[in-house]
């Protein structure tokens, strides 16, 4: 099975990098230093399993964001003659019944929809791919609800 | 995916039923099941922490979720089952003290229970997958048959939350019922942790010490029991649902869809445990809030507010930080690495920064949008517009919206 791709934004990626180093320092540090020792009288210390555990924290994640960057498909603007339509990384207006909304479309990693950031995978941002201002979409039955596409752009053009 | 909404909603079901001792012994509105469940897998995780030799915290957790599942349809057969008098004032005179049997006696009787609960337990999970039902199952027979190092731990932490309950109610004043569960108690508790803990319970009730610590944090929690969700409360709904039965149900859901998935389970469950005890300072912030005061409340609340990107970052950074200080108040008292720990689990949720955050945050939707249409199903002029819309800009992953689907086509006909 081909691996997951895991769309994200220069930003979206430039997290990422740093907190896979953070990480990484962060594991280099605590293993450099004196590792406390795993028995304290009779009993396993405590500080050996919290540093244990943190050790296993760090590696998990750190496992998961090489995975992101081995995986990683940079969402780029598009050409000047497809910057009208939705794709990844378009920031579009729209008019839902009477009240204006905004939305980033980004990819899982990045979603946030409390933030207006919403995943290509959600039925709405899924929806709004390919369509072009003055567009009207509708997401699924049984509800009709009407996202009028209004304006459509994307960062740093 | 049906059967597994079906088991979901029959779950849901322990939310409205109240425990049946403290509802014989005359308290208004007593804890449900889902209340006492919801503080049962939390107190019982950070207790076990403590615990030498280690034990599974996950395991802890599951099984404290599971431990009552069998009332949904055996309903909560307490000791005293078929022993009360008709009398009500013998009946409050039994119920003060802990029963006391013959061993014969106590033996014939918990085989008849058992055998009520397993058969209840069994139709509850029975169209559930294999691997699933054997889990849920196996959970219920450690805690149900002592079996495990686990199932003892949870045991006892299940009749000390009861007493704390009882404590809370009734306060340490003498001649009351609280006795009987110190006596129970008493004859169950030998886990050195939750010997310690007991002897902090009596020294705050009795001795009036300073309470501080897992108790403290834990009578805090107590309070998510009587808080309505403001969703809810908003809309006007009768007797909604609290905090800590949305609490029970998203940890039992998330542990639920997450099979199959690649993730974390004891951090994707503490995580549904903690992800709403900010509210017990926060308050439940809903998007309607600066509406509210306006006076256009019917009109509003019947879609999902639209905002543009810089309010919504606004307004999601004013909550973020809200919730965060009532978490640094909550758990003040905790041990340092809990403390942090609740506090990065809370928000990897919130931001959803981590696979486990970014699916209990999606989780948390879906259950609440499953409360939603149940309220709907009821009274039909429950706007439940402005949550059908705002599903669709949150959910994303495959197997939630699988079941979101089902969902609709459950509780929503085409005409809406």
């Amino acid at each position: 099975m081909a691996e997951k791709k895991f769309y994200l934004t220069e930003q979206g990626l430039e997290k990422i990098k740093k907190e896979y180093q953070d990480h990484k320092s962060l594991k280099l540090t605590k293993t450099k230093g004196e590792i406390p020792k795993i028995w304290h009288s009779e009993d396993i210390n405590p500080e050996y399993l919290s540093f244990r555990e943190d050790l296993s924290f760090l590696e998990t994640r750190i496992a998961e964001l090489e995975n992101i960057l081995k995986n990683v498909e940079l969402i780029k603007p598009p050409q000047k003659e497809k910057r009208g339509i939705v794709n990844l990384g378009a920031k579009v207006l729209v008019g839902v019944d009477g009240q204006t909304d905004e939305f980033e479309i980004v990819g899982s990693l990045e979603a946030n929809p409390s933030l207006g950031k919403i995943s290509n995978e959600s039925p709405v941002g899924n929806a709004l791919l390919g369509h072009r201002a003055g567009e009207e979409v509708v997401v699924s039955s049984p509800i009709k609800t009407v996202y009028k596409i209004k304006k459509i752009r994307y960062q740093n053009i | 995916m049906k059967e597994l909404l079906n088991f979901f909603i029959e779950v849901g079901k322990l939310k409205k039923m109240p425990r049946t001792g403290f509802v014989w012994l005359g308290i208004k509105n007593p804890e449900t099941i889902a209340q006492h469940t919801f503080r049962v897998a939390t107190m019982n995780w950070i207790l076990a922490r403590k615990v030498k030799p280690r034990v599974s915290l996950d395991k802890v957790i599951k099984i404290s979720l599971v431990h009552d599942l069998c009332e949904v349809y055996a309903g909560d057969m307490t000791p005293y089952w078929g022993l009360l008098p008709k009398d009500k004032k013998k009946r409050r005179e039994m119920l003060k003290r802990w029963i006391r049997l013959p061993q014969n006696v106590k033996i014939k009787r918990d085989r008849e229970k058992f055998k009520k609960e397993k058969e209840s337990l069994f139709k509850l999970i029975k169209n559930l997958k294999p691997k699933l039902k054997k889990e849920i199952m196996n959970c219920w027979l450690e805690y149900e048959r002592l079996s495990s190092k686990e199932g003892r731990f949870v045991k006892q932490g299940d009749k000390i939350e009861t007493l704390l309950q009882a404590l809370e109610y009734w306060g340490s004043k003498a001649n009351t019922p609280v006795i009987g569960w110190w006596e129970e108690v008493g004859d169950l508790i030998d886990n050195p942790i939750l010997i310690e803990f007991l002897k902090k319970i009596e020294n705050f009730f009795y001795k009036k010490e300073k309470v501080n610590g897992e108790l403290k944090f834990l009578l805090e929690l107590g309070k998510l029991k009587i808080m309505p969700r403001t969703s809810w409360a908003i809309r006007n709904v009768k007797n909604p649902e609290t905090i800590a039965e949305h609490s029970f149900l998203l940890a039992m859901a998330s542990w639920i869809f997450s099979q199959g998935k690649r993730l974390d389970l004891e951090k994707v469950l503490k995580m549904s445990l903690v992800y709403e005890i900010c509210e017990v300072y926060a308050e439940d912030a809903t998007p309607y809030d600066k509406f509210l005061r306006s006076g256009k409340k019917k009109e509003t609340l019947k879609r999902w507010p639209r905002f543009l990107m810089k309010e919504k970052e606004r307004r999601f950074l004013g909550d973020y930080k809200k919730g965060k200080r009532a978490l640094e108040k909550i758990t003040l008292e905790l041990p340092v690495s809990l403390k942090k720990e609740i506090i990065n689990l809370w928000s990897e949720c919130k931001k959803r920064k981590t696979p486990e955050g970014r699916f209990v945050n999606q989780v948390y939707w879906l259950v609440t949008y499953l409360q939603a249409l149940q309220y709907f199903e009821k009274d039909k002029k429950f706007p439940i517009l402005a949550w059908y819309e705002q599903m669709r800009e949150f959910i994303e992953d495959p197997i939630l919206l699988e079941l979101m689907w089902g969902m609709e086509k459950k509780f929503l006909s085409k005409r809406i």
